[in-house]
């Protein structure tokens, strides 16, 4: 019996079927791979993930997120607060090293973006990456110690605590310290010193 | 006779500055005339034979005047747009000798290109050998298309300057019959010289090439009144595109926000009840608008944001939104990554990616200066393709299938061949791809010429080969991730799962400390790749700022078993 299309009134193959149905079975198995993960997509990400959505977000997932973000500082004042910072960083590695040479004026922001889950769906969110400049010359060895502690300490002041050191060997030093917001300070010296702060979420207005 | 490349070598603009500057001071004078024009008349109750002579004699001149009017400001507006087309043709021979220069070809006087090298082949070529000439030609056909592109341009401005004088010569430009000052008016639509189009069809050198040609008057112009020449056009400088494509977002904002508008009060009849035939017949209409909506907004979001953004691409003919938006400055940087996101990528979600690639930026600018390199770093999220999505798993666009893969994978090789083509000197470029678009990544890599120095995939279900031979990468530059409890890394549904392929290199995903002794922390799953502070950004850092010997090497199992051969427990003399 013939068997056509009613479109194109071109007769399905056998071949046709063949091929669809494998093109069925392979998408069903992509689809249900892909509905394991967490977040159900491929491309959404936990807290700092990969970035994208593509999650049906609940209006009570937004909503949360909302509240979590209104209960913090609003980005002028976190900005203020943390070039604030990099200023006093600064000030407290040239004390231990007047030898460096920062490249800028003063800390400023080098960029700004929109915020990563479980923000994204917030209206009016972003962060930013701040930076203190970036200074040719570096801290040696025998003064990291005493240039760490003087930038804890200033950090302290304005919430930074819970220290993650990346490195502490002769000729490289790197080390962060962290808010109760997940913005982090990170400072480092090899060949030439640098201070960053990657900004939290914040709203924005 | 067509003009050759020795005679637009020869061309300056100041001779054609000078004519300007006298043309516009004669129109000056002429327009001058106006009030006496005006107030020249036949005294009042003067009548008869003379009085009338008088009056013919007082309209012709006064119409020849015009007519002069008119000439003379056809004249200038010509010479004016021919003078900045020169200077075009000018930068065009400039631009293309410092080409020439930097990659040690010579151009002769009559504008053949020749390398040292011979370019043949040879029955001992290996691999190597191949691509090496291969890149070499492709220096000279460039070099070749600018020499091409500056010529079209000259023969343009010549023609288009020609036909205005010859339209005066023959008194083809008439002042009509208004004031003198409708006159100029009249002549400089005449005189005005269109710039020329991009080649129709041309490729990414091309396009580079004809953009070289023009002015930076003639570039503001296309900017501001046909930013579609350029706002989507590889080949083009990423500045220019960006400026072209801002003026296209705020020409669509408003298209979307009036059309919505008309369409949501059609929604509803006259009577206050919802109409449901114009709803079925603009319900499809009415979610497109929508979804560019969406997609304006986050644009416009990310644009606001502080620091270097551009918009190198923006597309609204698409079923979905396509866009490129970068951090950082492409045409400057010193190193470029390109990230092409997968499966349920929209541009209206695309905020996560761009700050995922702000991040990768900052980190990687950081780890160049800590080294003592001044290095700068932009990073390009790439969406200029039909992303699958979950509604399209069983459409053509599948997640499930290569065509949105390969599609955009030529589109993507454009892109990479572009973005050489727009800058005298090659950037350091590295190719990210995740997930679906680690396939349509791999698909691009196949095309010769992209230029693209280094690629790193993660979480791939293929990279649309089983041979890593097949893309077009210098051997040993190809690197992957693969991170535990992605299973999607595992699908090997475009070619061999690439935790298998020979000649990869592998990074690791799971906690992980570098060379210098720095600890990093490890992901898991599909989606945090790219998670700020972890071993796999870390890595990736390391190859976008042009250390890749600094990687973390790691092999990671994933959700489903791995090609036997890449098992840890795999016997190494059988691989």
């Amino acid at each position: 019996m013939r068997d056509d299309n009613p479109m194109t009134g071109l007769r399905r193959t056998s071949t046709d079927r063949r091929r669809r149905a494998r093109v069925a079975t392979t998408a069903a198995a992509v689809v249900a791979v892909l509905a394991l993960l967490p977040g159900c997509t491929g491309d959404a990400g936990g807290t700092g993930g990969t970035g994208g959505t593509g999650t049906t977000r609940t209006t009570g997932d937004t909503v949360d997120a909302r509240q979590q973000l209104d209960s913090r500082r609003s980005e002028a004042e976190a900005k203020r607060d943390n070039l604030a910072l990099l200023a006093e960083v600064r000030e407290a590695l040239t004390k231990v090293n007047p030898a460096l040479r920062w490249r800028t004026p003063e800390p400023a922001v080098e960029s700004g973006s929109l915020c990563k889950k479980p923000f994204d769906a917030v209206d009016g969110a972003g962060t930013l990456n701040l930076t203190a400049g970036g200074a040719f010359g570096s801290i040696p060895d025998a003064d990291w110690p005493r240039a760490w502690a003087a930038v804890k300490e200033v950090a302290a002041k304005r919430g930074y605590g819970d220290e993650h050191v990346l490195k502490d060997e002769p000729g490289g030093h790197q080390a962060s310290v962290y808010d109760e917001d997940g913005s982090e300070l990170s400072v480092g010296t090899g060949v030439n010193t640098t201070a960053t702060i990657f900004g939290a979420c914040y709203l924005t207005r | 006779m067509p003009l050759s490349w020795s005679d637009i070598t020869a061309w300056k603009h100041e001779p054609l500055a000078t004519a300007e500057r006298e043309l516009r001071t004669t129109r000056r004078d002429l327009l001058d005339l106006a009030d006496e024009l005006a107030t020249m008349g036949l005294p009042r109750n003067w009548t008869g034979d003379a009085a009338r002579t008088s009056g013919t004699c007082l309209r012709t001149v006064a119409d020849d005047l015009r007519d002069v009017v008119a000439e003379v400001s056809a004249a200038y507006t010509a010479v004016c747009d021919a003078a900045d087309g020169v200077l075009g043709v000018v930068r065009a021979v400039a631009e293309a000798r410092e080409y020439a220069r930097l990659s040690s070809l010579t151009i002769s006087a009559s504008g053949v290109v020749t390398t040292k090298e011979l370019l043949v082949c040879r029955a001992d070529d290996d691999e190597e050998d191949v691509e090496t000439r291969r890149a070499r030609q492709a220096q000279v056909d460039e070099c070749v298309t600018r020499i091409a592109e500056a010529l079209r341009k000259a023969a343009d401005v010549d023609a288009d300057l020609s036909a205005v004088l010859t339209s005066i010569e023959l008194n083809r430009i008439e002042g009509g019959k208004g004031t003198l000052a409708q006159a100029s008016a009249i002549g400089e639509v005449k005189g005005d010289l269109s710039v020329l189009e991009p080649p129709r069809g041309g490729s990414p050198t091309q396009n580079a090439a004809w953009w070289a040609t023009l002015s930076p008057d003639e570039r503001a112009l296309v900017i501001a009144e046909n930013p579609g020449w350029i706002g989507n056009l590889d080949g083009i400088d990423a500045t220019s595109r960006d400026l072209a494509n801002r003026n296209l977002l705020d020409t669509r904002r408003t298209h979307v926000t009036t059309r919505l508008a008309e369409l949501e009060a059609g929604f509803i009849d006259e009577d206050g009840n919802f109409d449901y035939v114009y709803y079925q017949d603009h319900i499809d209409e009415y979610h497109d608008l929508m979804e560019e909506k969406g997609a304006i907004a986050t644009l416009d979001e990310m644009l606001a944001r502080p620091g270097a953004h551009q918009l190198i691409g923006v597309d609204f003919t698409t079923p979905r939104t396509q866009a490129i938006v970068a951090n950082g400055n492409v045409d400057t940087a010193d190193h470029v990554a390109v990230f092409t996101p997968g499966l349920t990528s929209t541009v209206e979600g695309m905020g996560g990616y761009d700050s995922s690639m702000a991040q990768l930026r900052a980190r990687t600018e950081d780890e160049l200066f800590r080294r003592g390199e001044s290095g700068t770093v932009a990073t390009v999220t790439w969406l200029d393709y039909q992303a699958p999505q979950w509604g399209t798993t069983f459409a053509g666009d599948s997640v499930a299938l290569s065509g949105s893969a390969e599609n955009g994978g030529r589109d993507l090789a454009a892109y990479f061949t572009g973005l050489n083509a727009s800058r005298l000197t090659d950037p350091d470029l590295t190719a990210l791809g995740h997930s679906y678009g680690s396939t349509t990544t791999g698909y691009s890599l196949q095309h010769e010429g992209t230029g693209v120095d280094r690629a790193v995939f993660f979480g791939s279900p293929g990279l649309g080969t089983s041979d890593l031979g097949d893309l077009h990468l210098p051997e040993g530059n190809a690197y992957y991730a693969e991170a535990k409890w992605d299973p999607v890394g595992d699908l090997g549904r475009f070619g061999t799962d690439p935790t298998g392929l020979e000649g990869m290199n592998h990074l690791e995903t799971g906690g992980g400390e570098s060379a210098d002794g720095r600890s990093w922390n490890g992901v898991e799953g599909h989606s945090d790749y790219l998670q700020d502070g972890s071993t796999s950004q870390y890595s990736m850092a390391q190859v976008v700022g042009g250390h890749p010997g600094d990687v973390i090497e790691g092999k990671n199992v994933g959700f489903w078993t791995d090609p036997l051969d890449a098992q840890p427990w795999w016997p190494g003399f059988l691989t």
